[in-house]
């Protein structure tokens, strides 16, 4: 019976419908009343349906005693106030009686509510209920969130009315629900503010209060309490004990937040103690509860093995003897699988159990899977000298399966091997060349020409093997290309024959110049050079010895980016592997905490993946080994733009708005059209802006320098691409001596055009009566978003059309704030007549690109302009393409479009 | 810190949508389900990703995704175990999680929503604490109130085929009594079709608020569930040795008492904690850790508690004490790798000399007690992939419809199935793979592994148990007092145990 009638709120077709919501909502019956609403509210939230044109009425409503029913209206307020500003206004009377309830839950309710609806009006009403609400339990942990809001919307607020002091206080609350929350609201001002210590100085008497509070905190209290604690310094030896030992029963909580939180506590005051037995035994603490965490679900798993992973980076003790629960149960999903295998970590004494471990996965179906074992393998083996001879005869045996994948990505392991102990286990190699047909893969087929030049001087046949892969010299990657060309000439080295020498040739020859690589182009003329100089010393130099590749877990070089980490356990950063700066936007306080004065460790910070055993061996062994420098290259210019971002974004902040922190658009500005010397004493500036009724004005400045006064003004517009042209004149204006006159001077679309191409340039004529009829000219720019038509819009499809038969196009790339989301774009342009089309189907686009049509004035057909911003994953970048089908449109919108968004 | 909070269909429809920061674009639930859907070679997603920027946070529940989205640098952990308690309150108050009853009740959805999150920051996400503050009342989506011959049967049905699910084993099968409560179990633990399968089934699939409805109307029933679950993970060996072992174990509580009583319960006074001091903990001293001790029989490596429970006698005569919650939570969660017997001892032989063909025996042997019994148990083992045909065989001696075992050619993978496995009980399947050479080089490989899901009832591997459960923490008197089961009169207690495969493997 109820489903049914249930039902038709999701059918929201019929008509009328609205009008008969509104008439039950002014039902004298309360139950019909509170369906109404209920039924508008569900068919805005859940079938998305338009009821805004309800709000007075739903907001009437609000005045009832029935506390379900003044909360559907709230929730209907919250979807709706940011559309309907000025009717929200209407509600305020609502809140404010609501603060002055006698029932606590109603006065909650009204602050949250209040400082959810994100209008500035409504905010203003806000300080005093907030003042009263921080005086009841319930209320009270609902204010000290909403501070945290206010903060948000107004942080002088927060700071003239002392917020933040009130919220001081009440991390002595009585009421645990109470402390967690202003700690929660501290922490977000803390990270927002711009001098954190100032306002919220984590020095010891907080900290007390903080450990006090733990105990009887509820536990998400905890893990706010937890958090704030990871970041304060503690004062050598006994803070940091003292931490340690009031934390260490949070390992014992159920709730995995707090146990992980707990970790990041200790691990980060753990740097503090100096003993290191007392390390030790506290390490091994840490051990029960992590493993526990792995018994939670799958995705607790997942979280916790990536933190587990830094531990033993730090810590490679701490689990030694645990390394079973890391073993792959068969129903894990494949995320905790690929985990568990990069944190098993082998010793001498569990190596055998582990190989087996292995092995058995290698035989998995998951591809991703298998490779993560065999690569595991090759692990144990850099890591564990005794063991290598196990492990490659594991690879052996894996290699005569003849499972293509497995087959591949032994051989890339076994050249790591290879290097890691140069000279010792060739005697394999006769194995590895029986497969070589099978090899696809690029990092399979370098590998394997790694290891044919290598040791070509041991295998009898390796001038036919390397003829073999030369064939399709051409079509190989780059990488496998480069290989191929540092193999071929070792092989000329070590046997300087006729089979070799012809070999060489050919390959420096298609190296040189039958590709456009430039990188491979390089290093074959390098060789050329050196062999046909001297071929002594170019032995010296590409058979040179090599530095031997070492273990990344064991030796990991990398401590100082490694202890970045482990002050980051249990955040995303812990899970990416990378620290913050490089994923979450313009976050100061981090920054500084982390890089201090230097900012040294910036480039170690680009990987992040620590155990990632190719980044070493590429870092150890040079330039020499790397596949491809060209990537690596690459790889530096991103870091070196991504930087100049960050710092660049320093100063972007501060042109955002700062009451909303939203983005705001860059108006174009007055300029001096006219000076005063060349108008004979009159002086005019302004710009062409949009007028009250949507049609360009020119906004002008007239200032007379002369002794009398100037009045008749009359304007001329030479001819122009968008056929502007006065609709009016400023006949009656006067201007006094030495006085300025501000005026609108309206214009419209029904000047003459200029033929062709599109140009910003109008040039116009000015007359005044007092000037012996004399005429000065000059010339201005006109802001393409000033003149733009208000039928621009276009459907997805039409503009993609469009697109495709354009004739005009502008591409570029630039810096861009970190206020600017998609959203904001399109929101501020809309009122420029600068419109959004989105595609009907989300397959054809990404949403991290914006498309947008305007209609420019003129004569033509097709004065259609298209716009697609994209906002590129790199960090600060965007790029602007736009199109039109009339020369020079294109460039304006760009112009227009690059000063708007970022003030150039 | 969270900025969204949403949940989707499978389909990727939004259910439900909740802003708390707005600085997310609009569109996130259609990037996120697109990234979800289409995640590199149909890999399952990880549980936290990032797209342009915005961080997505998601569990699976209920086969509706839950996720979250931020820009923060927020603990992962923390959202992730948010999303698990906002699920487990939704299907405290609504009775079930799933769409149809996310759809109808989405009002009191977002209701619950802004008393547990208020600007992203987790709020009170206790069912208990919720109800003080929450008013809207749920609508069952199926039709509880509805009585006729029809529902019953249907709902008979649904029941019987949800005791073979992994999560449906308490809905109708059995009411495991320890020792004391005999008739009780005797009368209880008769099959699904029972009225009092059925009232269990309702039982665990109805509101908390209903307690607080029925109640009015002094129809509730007054009783509480105490739940031991074990989920054992065993791994052996070609062999036969046990390569690995473990218990997650979990005293589960459905509360649905009247009026909040505090209840204590007693687990085996020979618990021995090891590998942790637990004593430091509760704030003792350095010394306890000493587990290994003569006479302690069930060990556990690491254990940890609901925030309600009160341990300070736990260490005295392990009895915990508590005001339980409303609704359903897990007051204790423990883990054990030590030496168990595993349930079942499985044994595969495999002949590979007959050319053309693979002959694989697998013996299945059942070491717990004779009056326990495994229901529906499921065996599988693959096959290599390049078999053209598998042929199993029954032992001579089995009885008809007790067993089955078919390949599948689609799978590779022959299937066994048990209706029934009696404790003590031994099986034998004999599995002929034709294969299209003489020999095939890797065929062992890819055999196997053979792996089980099981579920026994009334029985768990460590000994952790159930000693008494006093509620009132009256002069009811421990020792055997939860025995006082009154008839009709106080509240029901049922204490329950069951044995689940996690991962139950043997290798070939």
């Amino acid at each position: 019976m109820t489903s049914r009638s249930d039902a038709r709120y999701f059918t929201s077709q019929k008509k009328g419908e609205v009008a008969e919501w509104r008439d039950e909502i002014h039902d004298p019956d309360r139950d019909k009343r509170k369906n109404a609403v209920k039924k508008a509210v569900i068919a805005a939230m859940t079938v998305g349906k338009d009821v805004s044109m309800l709000f007075t009425d739903v907001v009437n409503c609000g005045q009832t005693d029935s506390v379900e029913l003044k909360k559907l209206v709230y929730l209907y307020l919250i979807n709706y106030a940011k559309t309907q500003p000025d009717l929200a206004i209407l509600a305020v009377n609502t809140f404010v009686k609501d603060s002055q309830d006698p029932n606590p839950l109603i006065r909650a309710l009204a602050v949250r509510t209040m400082g959810c609806i994100r209008v500035s009006k409504i905010i203003e009403y806000l300080c005093d209920p907030l003042h009263k609400a921080l005086l009841d339990p319930y209320v009270r942990k609902t204010a000290a969130i909403c501070v945290a809001k206010l903060y948000d919307a107004g942080p002088e607020m927060v700071t003239e009315h002392g917020f933040v002091d009130h919220l001081r206080e009440l991390l002595d609350d009585s009421n645990p629900m109470v402390v967690a929350n202003s700690v929660a609201a501290l922490a977000e001002i803390r990270e927002k503010s711009c001098s954190p210590d100032s306002t919220v100085g984590l020095d010891s008497k907080v900290v007390h209060k903080l450990l006090a509070a733990l105990n009887e905190c509820t536990e998400w209290g905890q893990v706010f309490i937890l958090d704030t604690l990871s970041s304060y310094v503690s004062q050598g030896d006994q803070g940091a004990e003292r931490v340690i030992e009031r934390v260490l029963p949070r390992l014992q909580h159920a709730n995995c937040a707090v146990v992980l939180s707990a970790v990041k506590v200790i691990v980060v005051q753990l740097e503090d103690l100096r003993d290191p037995a007392r390390v030790q035994q506290l390490v091994r603490k840490l051990a029960p509860s992590l493993v526990t965490l792995l018994s939670a679900e799958a995705e607790i798993q997942y979280v916790a093995l990536r933190n587990i992973n830094l531990i033993i980076q730090k810590y490679p003790d701490i689990l030694k003897s645990e390394v079973k629960v890391f073993f792959c149960k068969y129903n894990d999903p494949i995320f905790v699988k690929q985990e568990k295998i990069e944190t098993i970590l082998a010793t001498e004494r569990n190596i055998d159990q582990v190989l087996l471990e292995f092995k058995e996965y290698s035989k998995e179906v998951d591809v991703e899977f298998v490779k993560k074992a065999v690569q595991a393998i090759g692990r144990c083996a850099i890591s564990i000298e005794q063991a290598a001879e196990r492990c490659i005869s594991v690879l052996l045996e894996l290699i005569e399966t003849k499972v293509n994948y497995v087959v591949q990505e032994s051989i890339v392991v076994i050249k790591h091997i290879f290097r890691r102990y140069p000279n010792q286990y060739e005697g394999i190699i006769e194995c590895l060349c029986d497969s070589l047909d099978t090899l696809d893969e690029p990092e399979a087929k370098s590998s394997m020409i790694w290891i044919i030049g290598e040791y070509a001087e041991r295998i009898d046949n390796a001038e036919e093997l390397l003829e073999a892969f030369l064939d399709t010299f051409l079509e190989e990657t780059p990488e496998v290309q480069l290989q191929l060309l540092t193999s071929t000439v070792k092989l000329f080295l070590k046997k300087p024959a006729t089979g070799p020498q012809i070999l060489i040739q050919n390959v420096l020859h298609q190296a040189t110049i039958e590709t456009d690589n430039p990188d491979l182009r390089d290093r074959a003329f390098v060789y050329w050079r050196l062999l046909s100089s001297d071929p002594e010393s170019a032995k010296d130099v590409v058979l040179a010895m090599k530095p031997t590749i070492r273990d990344d877990l064991t030796n990991s070089p990398q401590t100082e980016l490694l202890q970045g980490f482990l002050r980051q356990l249990s955040t995303l950063s812990s899970i990416y592997h990378k620290l913050p700066p490089l994923f979450v936007p313009h976050d100061p306080l981090r920054t500084r905490l982390l890089y201090g004065q230097s900012g040294e460790t910036k480039n170690t910070g680009l990987d992040g993946s620590l155990t990632n055993l190719h980044e070493n061996q590429e870092i150890v062994s040079g330039k020499k080994a790397n596949p491809d420098p060209l990537v690596d290259l690459m790889d530096g210019t991103n870091l070196k733009e991504e930087k100049l971002g960050n710092s660049k974004n320093a100063d972007t902040i501060q042109l955002a708005d700062p009451v909303t922190n939203e983005f705001r658009l860059f108006y174009p500005s007055e300029s001096t059209l006219l000076s005063a010397d060349k108008g004979a004493g009159l002086e005019i500036s302004g710009v062409i802006m949009r007028g009250e009724d949507n049609l360009p004005c020119y906004s002008l400045k007239l200032t007379n320098h002369t002794s009398v006064h100037i009045d008749h003004f009359q304007f001329q517009f030479n001819k122009n691409s968008f056929m502007l042209a006065p609709c009016s004149q400023l006949q009656y204006s006067k201007v006094a001596p030495n006085e300025s006159f501000r005026c609108l001077l309206r214009l419209s679309f029904s000047g003459s055009s200029s033929e062709k191409t599109a140009s910003p340039w109008l040039q116009v004529a000015v007359k005044s009566s007092h000037q012996c009829g004399e005429v000065f000219y000059f010339n201005d720019r006109v802001p393409l978003e000033s003149v733009l038509l208000p039928e621009g819009r276009l459907e997805y499809e039409k503009f993609v059309q469009l697109w495709n038969c354009a004739t005009d196009e502008y591409v570029a790339q630039c810096q861009m704030s970190e206020l600017l989301t998609p959203e904001a774009v399109i929101r501020a342009f809309d009122s420029l007549n600068v419109f959004a089309c989105s595609p009907a189907s989300f397959s054809e686009s990404d949403n991290s690109s914006v498309y947008l049509s305007a209609k420019a004035p003129g004569p033509h057909e097709e004065q259609w302009i298209l716009v697609k911003i994209t906002f590129t994953s790199t960090v600060g970048y965007l790029e602007i393409s736009s199109r039109s089908f009339i020369k020079g449109y294109a460039d304006m919108i760009y112009n227009s479009l690059r000063r708007l968004l970022l003030g150039l | 810190m969270i900025s969204q909070l949403f949940i989707l269909s499978p389909r990727g429809d939004v259910i439900i949508k909740k802003e708390y920061r707005h600085d997310v674009p609009k569109t996130s639930p259609e990037t996120f389900f697109r990234a979800v859907r289409f995640w590199k070679d149909a890999e399952r997603a990880p549980a936290v990703f990032a797209e342009d920027g915005v961080h997505y946070l998601h569990v699976k529940a209920n086969g509706l995704f839950l996720a979250t989205t931020t820009r923060k640098n927020v603990s992962p952990s923390h959202v992730l175990e948010l999303l698990h308690r906002v699920a487990k309150v939704i299907k405290d108050y609504c009775g079930v999680m799933n769409e149809d009853a996310l759809r109808k009740n989405s009002v009191l959805a977002y209701e619950l929503l802004d008393e547990m999150i208020d600007r992203g920051y987790a709020q009170s996400t206790s069912t208990e604490a919720l109800k003080r503050h929450v008013f809207n009342e749920p609508s069952t989506p199926a039709s509880s109130a509805t009585t006729g011959a029809g529902a019953a049967a249907a709902r008979a049905s649904a029941a019987v085929k949800r005791a073979s699910t992994p999560y449906g084993v308490f809905k109708g099968v059995v009411k495991a009594g320890i020792e004391y409560g005999k008739e009780a179990a005797a009368a209880k633990a008769a099959p699904t079709h029972t009225p009092g399968g059925t009232a269990r089934r309702d039982a665990t699939q109805r509101s908390v608020l209903a307690t607080a409805r029925d109640k009015a109307r002094g129809g509730s029933r007054n009783e509480i569930f105490v739940d031991v679950v074990e989920k054992i993970s065993v791994c052996f060996a070609a062999s036969g040795a046990t390569l690995t072992s473990e218990v997650d174990g979990c005293v589960q509580i459905r509360n649905f008492l009247h009026g909040s009583p505090e209840i204590k319960l007693a687990l085996p006074e020979d618990l021995a904690i090891g590998g942790r001091d637990f004593a430091t903990a509760v704030g003792g001293d350095y010394g306890f850790g000493s587990g290994g001790a003569s006479g302690m029989a069930t060990l556990l490596d690491d254990c940890n508690f609901h925030e309600s429970a009160d341990l300070s006698n736990f260490d005295v005569d392990r009895t915990i004490a508590l005001t339980p919650p409303e609704g359903e939570f897990s007051l204790m969660n423990y883990r054990a790798s030590c030496d168990f017997d595993p349930p079942f001892k499985v044994r595969v032989t495999v002949d590979e000399t007959t050319p053309y063909k693979i002959t694989a025996v697998i013996t299945i042997k059942a070491t717990y007690p004779s009056k326990c019994a495994c229901t529906g148990m499921v065996v599988k083992f693959p096959t290599p992939q390049r078999a053209i045909n598998a042929n199993p065989t029954l032992e001579p001696g089995a009885t008809p419809g007790t067993q089955h075992a078919a390949f599948s050619s689609q799978d590779k993978a022959v299937t066994w199935q048990f209706k029934k496995f009696t404790g003590g009980a031994e099986h034998t399947l004999r599995v002929n793979v034709s294969i299209p050479e003489e020999r095939l080089p890797n065929a062992r490989k890819e055999l196997g592994p053979v792996s089980m899901h099981f579920t026994i009832p009334m029985f768990n591997v460590s000994r952790v148990g159930v000693r008494y459960l006093q509620i009132g923490g009256g002069s009811s008197g421990g020792g055997a007092g939860a025995g006082a089961q009154g008839k009709g009169k106080g509240p029901h207690r049922w204490v329950r145990y069951v044995t689940k495969s996690s991962s139950y493997v043997c290798r070939v």
